[in-house]
């Protein structure tokens, strides 16, 4: 008698628990998605919005198919022919090449899928049903405001450590950067170093600079990635001093990765523009439920999304810090 | 065979072994005198300083194209042997996922990681009977990937640990890179040019079936040669990361081409039995001075690439010249 009321209790309860899984999956706007996310390469900076796209998807639901291009766009493209092949919901790339990736959205849009890309825009952005990004030109621009504001009327002499050409995040940060400190006639750049967002030619690029230009008053990166090196190549030269001190040489980057965030933390560098990574990765999710799932219509104004760096410097820290990845424990 | 044709054939020789000399001489003067810092003390210093780890790679790699075979893994072999070393030498930091500084395990643990790819690709090459471009390409992509699945790619720091140590500290004014290239440079000439090890290596690039008749072991010397590019190129990451302060996702990416580069600058056939270590380092210094010399005039950023390619092909063109004025002489005589 006891067990068939035991065996009668836990039938109820079963009943009444089942239908509660299937019901808080479904509370999720995502489920039932499966996203491809086609990444150029990896780096640090890759990392930090590869963990955040993850949280996002379990957050929303979808599963996420994750490519590295190890940057190769021939490879980047076989690769988004096999999440075609796979049937996904949608497909979001970081492109490596920004031309190629137009074969991409093209096969992709065949086959019906969506294509969003984010933070490496393609060179017709008509052809993508979205752009998500940081806003190159505004963070070149704003660190060469920043040093317009630094430097005053002193004559300063800039080592400008440029990103990869072929992506529009190097040459844009470049030319908002150039911008800014256009009509300055005091500001100078005396070495343009191409350095691929890579450390070892940004080294050797600062060594070089600084042998011609032993009074360099400031170093522009376009990458976080690149400060190590900038310090390395400054103490040899014997010029590595904190903000304040008068040997300091001024030091502006952009990403706002735990070593942007470590270096302004310990007054090494004067200001930071930190991508907003957790808003674009988690965006980017968003469009492709809004077109997969829920069939809207992504309105022309709000296809391209540019969000702009957060500006951030030792003094700000407290209330900026929340914004800059790199930052976050 | 006539006075005049004896003196002819030795200055053409002559010009054959160093005519990579002849042409960092060349772009030296060029900089030199279109750039007032670049002939400068500390300047040169700076080129010999950052050309250590591509003459010490391309040390390595002359032992292995002078048996006719090539290493196009290195840049991921430096890339895996580094992050082994700094998953050993790693000391945790108070919380998890923080790191409290690198001890000064990272050298011979980098170095052993190294020697051992480097024998896994000459195993790979001579069991296996793989192509050697084969067996590295996949190499090239397998050591690269297991780099990134053990440790992810985030950027690891070295602040302040014994990795500076090599990278950074002086002697004399002199970065210990400097000495450590030479005297590898040093020893790896002895061993080349004085030693049967070294001999048997041209032996069996000048005629691999010849080696294979005279009873020479070769697959065991290919497999040698491949453990010394290893080991030479991790040498060289330890260099790159002492001197950079942070181990990145992409450390030694294209670095394998930058390095075959200069060993053939420095006059050593792809197709094996001729070679040498002063070339190569001549090979890996004029590099460096080009995109030294570029960088001093600030250079327009997209002709460095262009810069490297004329003069790679212009010293294959003299070599290939000579060598057929060498060939001729030889066929006439």
């Amino acid at each position: 008698m006891i067990y068939k009321q035991l065996t009668l209790s836990l039938a109820a309860a079963l009943m009444l628990a089942l239908p509660s899984v299937p019901a808080h999956a479904q509370d999720k706007p995502g489920t039932g998605l499966t996203v491809c996310l086609s990444l150029d390469k990896v780096n640090a900076f890759r990392e930090g919005q590869l963990n955040l796209w993850r949280q996002a998807a379990e957050e929303l639901g979808i599963k996420l198919v994750e490519q590295v291009a190890g940057e190769d766009a021939q490879r980047q493209s076989s690769q988004v022919d096999t999440c075609i092949a796979q049937g996904v919901s949608g497909i979001i790339s970081i492109p490596w090449d920004n031309q190629a990736v137009l074969q991409d959205i093209e096969r992709a849009h065949a086959a019906s899928i969506p294509f969003v890309t984010v933070d490496q825009a393609p060179a017709d952005m008509s052809t993508v049903d979205a752009h998500i990004g940081g806003n190159p030109t505004a963070d070149g621009l704003a660190a060469g405001k920043r040093l317009v504001a630094l430097v005053g009327d002193k004559p300063t002499k800039v080592v400008n450590l440029q990103g990869a050409l072929n992506a529009v995040n190097g040459q844009e940060r470049d030319a908002g950067f150039r911008e800014a400190i256009k009509g300055h006639d005091n500001i100078k750049i005396v070495a343009d170093v191409p350095t691929e967002w890579r450390p070892e030619p940004a080294l050797a690029g600062m060594e070089n600079a600084l042998q011609a230009h032993p009074d360099i008053g400031a170093v522009y990166a376009a990458t976080d990635g690149l400060l190590p090196p900038i310090f390395s190549a400054l103490e040899k030269a014997k010029r590595l001093a904190k903000v304040g001190d008068p040997n300091h040489v001024i030091v502006l980057s952009i990403d706002g990765d735990p070593q942007g965030c470590k270096a302004m933390t310990e007054g090494w560098a004067d200001a930071g523009y930190a991508t907003p990574i957790a808003e674009m990765t988690r965006n980017s999710l968003q469009v492709i439920i809004d077109l997969a799932k829920d069939k809207k219509k992504i309105e022309d104004k709000d296809k391209v999304q540019l969000l702009a760096g957060v500006e951030y410097t030792k003094d700000n820290l407290a209330e900026t810090g929340g914004k800059v990845w790199g930052c976050a424990k | 065979m006539s006075l005049a044709y004896r003196i002819d054939r030795a200055f053409v020789a002559n010009i054959q072994r160093y005519s990579v000399l002849v042409m960092l001489v060349a772009v030296v003067i060029v900089f030199a005198s279109i750039s007032p810092p670049f002939f400068t003390t500390s300047n040169l210093s700076n080129i010999l300083l950052q050309s250590t780890a591509i003459a010490l790679a391309a040390v390595g790699m002359t032992f292995v194209i002078v048996t006719g075979e090539i290493d196009i893994s290195i840049g991921s072999l430096m890339s895996l042997a580094m992050t082994l070393a700094w998953m050993f030498a790693v000391i945790p930091g108070a919380e998890a996922g923080q790191q409290a500084g690198v001890s000064a395990w990272v050298y011979p643990v980098g170095l052993a990681a190294g020697l051992a790819l480097g024998l896994i690709n000459g195993w790979m090459i001579v069991v296996l009977r793989i192509n050697s471009f084969i067996a590295t390409l996949a190499t090239m992509f397998a050591f690269r990937g297991v780099a990134w699945k053990m440790v992810g790619s985030s950027d690891k720091a070295f602040d302040d640990s014994p990795v500076l140590f090599l990278g950074r500290t002086e002697l004399f004014g002199i970065g210990l890179p400097i000495y450590l290239v030479a005297i590898v440079a040093v020893a790896a000439y002895v061993v080349l040019n004085r030693t049967p090890f070294g001999r048997y290596l041209y032996a069996i690039g000048g005629s691999p079936r010849s080696a294979i008749e005279s009873g020479l072991p070769v697959d065991r010397l290919k497999v040698l040669a491949f453990g010394v590019c290893g080991l030479c190129a991790a040498a060289a990451g330890l260099i790159t990361i002492g001197r950079v302060g942070t181990l990145q996702a992409g450390l030694g990416n294209g670095f394998e081409f930058t390095v075959i580069a200069a060993v053939v600058l420095g006059g050593t056939s792809l197709l094996g039995g001729r070679g040498s270590i002063i070339g190569a380092i001549l090979g890996a210094i004029l590099l460096v001075v080009i995109d030294n010399g570029l960088n001093l005039i600030n250079a327009s950023v997209y002709i460095y690439d262009v810069v490297k390619g004329v003069i790679l092909i212009t010293a294959v063109l003299i070599d290939v010249a000579l060598l057929r004025r060498l060939g001729a002489g030889s066929r006439a005589a």
